[in-house]
């Protein structure tokens, strides 16, 4: 049994028995176990120091200058944050960010990705074959790159020859221009159908972990399958799901290269999002500074998106 | 792919059909042995190269591939010892990688891409000039001064093209003729253009009228094919006589309003026309396959379809010059093509331009402009019989008569986004022409800054 006594007035109580048995007494076990401390961290921090901060601070710095092309600029001050500001298609490229976003990673991926989570656990704990088939086929599609992804999706889309129309034609149906009128739902299906894999993996690993006992229990006390899921399923996968709507925010917030082959931000800007808004600018134009500068309220909007899911994950805890 | 279209101007589609003729045109007539000859007579410098050099160019076109290979193999043969690595880059974003490579001073010891470079490259000092070279190399003397004036830019010259381009209103004589109009075209004024899509229009759904390049998704050729040559024929210039830039003016509105016409009061350009993944390869396949009425496009594409389907091609393919708004003299609008540069921070300069020689000797502008079809920047290769021997080869070379080309300036990237912008809004008509020309103007004005740029009213 563990005593508690008190060294100094100021100092908390701390186990007696704890004490005894550290060698914390001895400064140089200190040291040592600070130093296995930084060695362990040191990997990922200098990860996340090359590849992250790095480059994020760079492109904070880069976003006050005029970079081009080559090794000399000038410093611009918040120039290019003015003209984002004044550019008026600005609010669009905005709105259509958040369109994107809420459309493809939260309703789409997050939602069809628990969807399928559940289903395929469902039919995974009673047996059925397919399940497995179900959940190879999914993970193919996150294997995809996002530019073969935009390909596959641009042919099925083409309005004239593409796989979309000539289905439609062979039942009768008229055409559908899904890249002219419908550009934004075009972009967020083909992005849904590359992305949900890495909801469904998560939510699935997630669901397997819950004790079948918790549903034994309910069951007995008279819960049917609707009342299991809102008043337990769900409730424990609360955390999951908010890591999942985070991860595949920051992914969405930043794709650029699948609605770049499929649409091209469309004629009219359409489906143009801050990612490629920042590409074109950075890469087409060679306004690095400006795409800097996109890219900067870009994390912006990343940090600001992460700190609300965050929050509520929090408040549900709690 | 999509991608790389939309940097390069020779399309995957061309490119794919011309390696089938270049390669019976190579069996039957062995020419290729004769590619990158090297001159007797070499300098001094070029007795000394020895070493290595990367040559570096977008992956994806053996035509090109074929050309560089040539060219190794001739200055391996003629320099025994030295090593010329190819690298072609990814396609899709090679220009991209090769900016960064070269700002950060990597990339290639020579490279093969887009003609913009010979200003955006030799700002910022990543291509080395290439007078030194050319003073002492006899061919230099067959590039005409407007050849030389294309690859000058600061009073040097900073690349060497095999290819000028050069472009055509191109129309399906079969469709015209269903259409009740003549076979054989040309049209006087901008005017008979939209005139001959509403006649077109009347075809049916199943025919897009006319392929006008608009907005981000039509790439450098909603520049180059779409919003340039209506600013000629309108009377306008990028830049007035002291080398500002024009950022208002009659012909700016002018365009844009022809842009109008034809996107939402005529119709006679389908929304799909611009929205396709791919709205270049589409158009151009389109034409082939009697889909597309009218399409102003360059001249390698001609090549694409002869090679496809030579008989369509040359009995149904029609080509004109694209007319002036007041019925002046026609024109063709063009330019330096891709090209070859020297890497700035290359280790070995004079390896690179032996390379560089070979790769640009007339045998190999004869040929390769013949089977990826542009005006071979070489007067010598120009005056070959092979450009006089089918009637499109001959108006092809003769365009250089009415040639309309930009100067090089490392503004022209950031023009291009501004037109892709306005051309864009105005096509899916969010905004009306005159706003869209003044959004022109507003952009080009903050990139460029308000000294550099000139408004001219418009009545």
């Amino acid at each position: 049994m563990t005593t508690l006594t008190r060294d100094r007035d100021d100092e908390v109580r701390r186990p007696i028995a704890r004490r005894r048995t550290t060698p914390a007494q001895f400064p140089s076990w200190d040291r040592w176990r600070n130093l296995q401390s930084a060695a362990m961290t040191a990997p990922a921090l200098i990860v996340m120091g090359l590849f992250f901060l790095a480059p994020a601070a760079w492109a904070i710095y880069a976003s006050f200058t005029d970079r081009s092309l080559g090794p000399t600029y000038s410093w611009i001050g918040l120039d290019n944050y003015r003209f984002i500001w004044d550019n008026p298609d600005f609010p669009r490229i905005v709105r259509n960010t958040v369109v994107f976003v809420i459309g493809s990673a939260l309703i789409g991926q997050t939602f069809l990705g628990l969807s399928l989570a559940l289903l395929i656990n469902h039919a995974t704990k009673r047996g059925y074959l397919l399940s497995h088939l179900a959940y190879a086929a999914v993970l193919v599609t996150w294997i995809a790159p996002p530019a073969f992804a935009g390909s596959v999706w641009g042919e099925v889309y083409e309005f004239r020859h593409g796989l979309l129309n000539t289905a439609l034609g062979q039942i009768g149906l008229g055409r559908i221009d899904m890249l002219g009128d419908h550009p934004m739902l075009a972009v967020i299906i083909a992005d849904v159908w590359r992305g949900t894999a890495f909801a469904m993996v998560i939510l699935l690993g997630a669901l397997r972990t819950i004790p079948g006992q918790v549903y034994e229990a309910a069951r007995v006390d008279g819960a049917g399958e609707w009342r299991l899921f809102t008043d337990h399923t769900l409730p424990m996968l609360r955390q999951h799901v908010a890591i999942v709507m985070i991860m595949t925010t920051l992914v969405t917030i930043g794709s650029f290269m699948l609605i770049l082959i499929l649409t091209n931000g469309s004629v009219g800007y359409q489906t143009e999002t801050l990612a490629l808004f920042a590409w074109h600018r950075a890469f087409g134009q060679y306004e690095i500074g400006y795409g800097s500068a996109v890219s900067v309220i870009m994390l912006g909007l990343n940090l600001v998106f992460a700190a609300v899911y965050l929050k509520l994950a929090r408040v549900e805890e709690q | 792919m999509a991608a790389s279209e939309r940097i390069t101007s020779r399309s995957s589609f061309t490119a794919r059909l011309s390696r089938r003729r270049f390669g019976l045109l190579a069996g039957a007539t062995g020419t290729l042995a004769t590619l990158g000859r090297v001159p007797e007579r070499r300098s001094a410098r070029a007795q000394r190269v020895s070493g290595k050099i990367t040559v570096g160019f977008e992956a994806g076109d053996e035509l090109l591939a074929t050309l560089a290979e040539q060219a190794a193999q001739a200055v391996k043969a003629a320099n025994p010892g030295v090593e010329i690595e190819i690298k072609p880059g990814a396609p899709g974003n090679y220009l991209t990688q090769l900016v960064l490579a070269l700002s950060s001073g990597g990339g290639p010891d020579l490279f093969f891409t887009t003609g913009l470079g010979i200003a955006e490259f030799s700002e910022p000092g990543l291509i080395e000039p290439l007078d030194a070279y050319l003073a002492e190399w006899e061919d230099w003397a067959q590039y005409p001064e407007n050849v030389r004036a294309a690859i000058s830019y600061r009073d040097s010259f900073w690349a060497l093209p095999y290819a000028i381009d050069t472009h055509f209103l191109y129309y399906r004589r079969d469709l015209f003729e269903q259409a009740g109009l003549s076979r054989d075209w040309q049209p006087a004024t901008t005017d008979e253009i939209l005139e001959a899509a509403r006649a077109l229009k009347e075809l049916g759904d199943d025919i897009i009228p006319y392929g006008l390049y608009a907005g981000a998704n039509g790439g450098n050729s909603t520049a180059v094919r779409g919003f340039l040559p209506l600013l000629h024929a309108y009377g306008g210039a990028l830049t007035d006589e002291t080398g500002k830039w024009i950022i208002e003016s009659c012909p700016i509105s002018n365009a844009l309003g022809y842009y109008e016409t034809a996107y939402q009061t005529d119709e006679t350009v389908p929304q799909d026309a611009m929205t396709a993944p791919d709205p270049a390869g589409m158009l151009r396949e389109g034409v082939l396959a009697g889909e597309v009425g009218m399409l102003y496009d360059g001249s390698w594409v001609y090549g694409g379809w002869a090679a496809d389907d030579m008989e369509t091609t040359s009995s149904e393919i029609g080509f004109a010059l694209f007319p002036m708004a007041d019925g002046g003299a026609p024109f063709a609008v063009g330019g330096v093509g891709n090209s070859w540069y020297i890497n700035a921070k290359s280790a070995n300069k004079d390896l690179a331009w032996e390379f560089m020689k070979a790769a640009n000797s007339k045998e190999a502008h004869v040929q390769f402009n013949s089977l990826d079809p542009h005006i071979p920047p070489r007067a010598d290769a120009a005056a070959d019989p092979t450009f006089q021997s089918n009637p499109f080869f001959k108006a092809m070379v003769e365009t250089v008569s009415v040639l309309v080309t930009a100067k090089p300036d490392p503004a022209f990237r950031q023009l291009i986004g501004v037109i892709q912008n306005a051309t864009g809004i105005v096509a899916a008509g969010e905004v009306p022409a005159d706003e869209a020309a003044t959004r022109y103007g507003d952009e080009m004005a903050r990139i460029l800054g308000e000294e550099n740029v000139v408004r001219q009213t418009c009545p």
